[in-house]
């Protein structure tokens, strides 16, 4: 007892003299890093807003809850009156960035750039470095200058992701849009354009219930009050693949109405995942048109395909048809580093969305077309 | 005296070559892959880490007899730790540019294995002056090694010998900036060395 008293004492002892020593440093390195960070920021202010001859720190705005955060708003000046206004945020990206971003009065970006970034070197970093280039030949962060704030920030469609980095740069479009928002509703007051709608918070990449996938389906402003009916007739049973000696199990059928009527019919159906299963429910309408599928149950590699739980991976599913084939590359495209998982969803998807289908025919909807009933799938399944 | 000197030399080169961190014990190699895509960075990240290696093992062998065997390890890691956060806060202040491209990496000096294995092996047993001798040997066998693989990955990954740009980037081999470009640099490196020392001994015998 006395002997664990006295080794305590002794690891206090040294972690006092470090935190002293430590504490002597940073009294002395603390200013100096504080100037560089100031005077970082004033050039960058300069950098993101040229057209600018003054700028003038804003404390009334709205501060937005989450992850991303305002460090700090600026209006920009020219000859007295505000054109525009520089953000400071910082957020997560694959690690953690601060930007500054300027924008004028119609929500045009002026200039975007890296206050700081902890991501890897030689990946995410390359965001920041002035010798990387997109494939239109201009840096990461430059090639948001003259896009409309309006347009929204979505890798791939109104920006470039960095190479190899594709989680960093969406961490930056989700920056941008928080900035540009946050920025655009402060100048307003000043005769600024509307930038689009707030940034939606992504929903939690999780599994849905039955019950809430349905609900997130079928939103009550789109389709009223629904009754589900639970068609037990057909649940649990095996499916045939056509062409294959192997089967997807058949686990739940509903039927939607709304205002008495059938509108869609909801199967799941169960089917090998990259490691052990996924099932996912694929909701049909009356045309045997995909209105959307929700994964109930998945396991997957982390990182990798359990991204398949991202919105903007099932999502893309939604308005095909049910009679069309799922094929990787020419009807959906696959996540990147996980194209098998991404398959095995799709897979299972095409033969739910097929049951779904012919639920719905039996029910007043459209008769599957002649031959429908053989389709292609990706076929991973039935790796081991 | 004669013989004292030689050990002392000894002592130093030890890092140097024969016992290299990198080339022949085979540790610390997490950070010297990922930071060596410059020669920059290969110097800043060999210099953060001797400076780290030299006062750890200083401040342990001159406390190494009042630091009780059965919480040595916290010990080594308060010190360690210390020293590092000072390394980091002093490059943010004076060399801001260094210390942003070294990231993540510097703060990891803490973990590198190098440190903890020179402390516990070498410096916790030794006199002040030789620890001091080996931090340096070993610290800049960690920084030539670093220098050397970042020397051939920037010329042939980027084209460029200390950021200036001497090779046209249409023949550059983008591998070579990339963690399995730094993998194979380090392996025709560490081949080589075994061929020359097995040369070496071979001569001896």
């Amino acid at each position: 007892m006395k002997n664990m008293l006295k080794l305590g004492l002794i690891l206090a002892a040294y972690a006092v003299t470090s935190c002293f020593c430590l504490a002597l440093v940073n009294n002395i390195t603390a200013p100096v890093i504080e100037a560089h960070r100031a005077e970082q920021l004033a050039q960058g202010l300069k950098i993101v807003y040229a057209d600018a001859d003054s700028f003038e720190p804003v404390t009334d705005f709205e501060k937005p809850e989450g992850s991303i955060s305002i460090d700090g708003l600026y209006a920009a000046k020219k000859n007295g009156s505000v054109i525009g206004a520089v953000t400071k945020v910082s957020g997560p990206t694959y690690d953690r960035a601060t930007i500054i971003v300027g924008q004028d009065l119609q929500g045009v970006i002026t200039g975007v750039q890296f206050l700081e970034l902890s991501d890897s070197p030689g990946f995410g970093q390359k965001a920041r470095d002035p010798s990387y280039k997109t494939t239109t030949g201009v840096t990461f962060y430059d090639q948001f200058i003259g896009k409309k704030a309006a347009d929204g920030f979505t890798v791939g469609s109104t920006f470039e992701a960095v190479s190899g980095a594709t989680i960093t740069s969406r961490g930056v479009g989700d920056i941008l849009t928080q900035a540009t928002y946050t920025a655009g509703q402060y100048l307003t007051q000043f005769g600024g354009a509307a930038t689009g709608a707030a940034p939606v918070a992504k929903k939690a990449a999780t599994v849905f219930t039955y019950e809430d996938a349905i609900a997130d389906m079928f939103p009550t402003d789109t389709y009223g009050e629904i009754s589900i009916e639970e068609v037990a007739d057909g649940e649990d049973r095996d499916v045939a693949i056509p062409g294959s000696t192997d089967t997807m199990w058949i686990e739940k059928q509903y039927l939607i109405s709304a205002n008495g009527k059938v509108i869609a019919a909801a199967v799941s159906a169960s089917g090998q995942s990259y490691h052990d299963a996924a099932t996912v429910l694929t909701a049909v309408d009356e045309k045997r048109t995909i209105i959307g599928t929700r994964i109930t149950f998945l396991d997957d590699t982390p990182q990798l395909g359990m991204r398949t739980l991202e919105e903007d991976f099932y999502g893309q599913f939604a308005g095909k048809s049910a009679d069309q084939n799922l094929l990787s590359g020419a009807d959906y495209e696959a996540l990147s580093g996980a194209s098998i998982s991404s398959d095995c969803v799709a897979d299972v998807v095409k033969v739910s969305a097929y049951e779904a289908a012919q639920l719905m025919s039996k029910n007043g909807g459209a008769q599957a077309p002649a031959g429908s009933e053989n389709y292609e799938l990706n076929k991973h399944y039935n790796i081991d | 005296m004669g013989i004292m000197k030689n050990n002392k030399l000894a002592i130093f080169t030890n890092g140097l070559s024969k016992e290299n961190p990198l080339l022949v014990l085979s540790i610390g190699l997490c950070s010297s892959l990922a930071v060596t895509t410059s020669i920059f960075n290969g110097i800043g990240m060999g210099f953060a880490m001797t400076f780290v290696l030299a006062m750890s093992e200083l401040i342990i062998s001159l406390f190494h007899k009042r630091i009780p065997d059965s919480i040595r390890l916290p010990i080594f890691i308060i010190v360690i730790a210390a020293f590092t956060t000072i390394v980091q806060l002093v490059l943010a202040a004076y060399i801001p540019a260094l210390s942003d491209s070294l990231g993540v990496f510097l703060p990891l000096i803490v973990v590198n294995c190098i440190i903890m294995g020179r402390v516990e092996s070498f410096a916790s047993k030794e006199t002040p002056v030789n620890a001091l001798l080996d931090a340096f040997g070993m610290g800049l066998g960690y920084t030539w090694v670093l220098c050397a693989i970042s020397l051939i990955r920037e010329f042939l990954g980027t084209g460029s010998f200390f950021g200036i740009q001497v090779l046209p980037e249409a023949y550059t081999i983008g591998f070579f900036s990339k963690a399995p470009g730094g993998f194979v640099v380090f392996g025709l490196i560490t081949a080589v060395t075994v061929a020359i020392s097995k040369r070496a001994g071979g001569d001896a015998k």
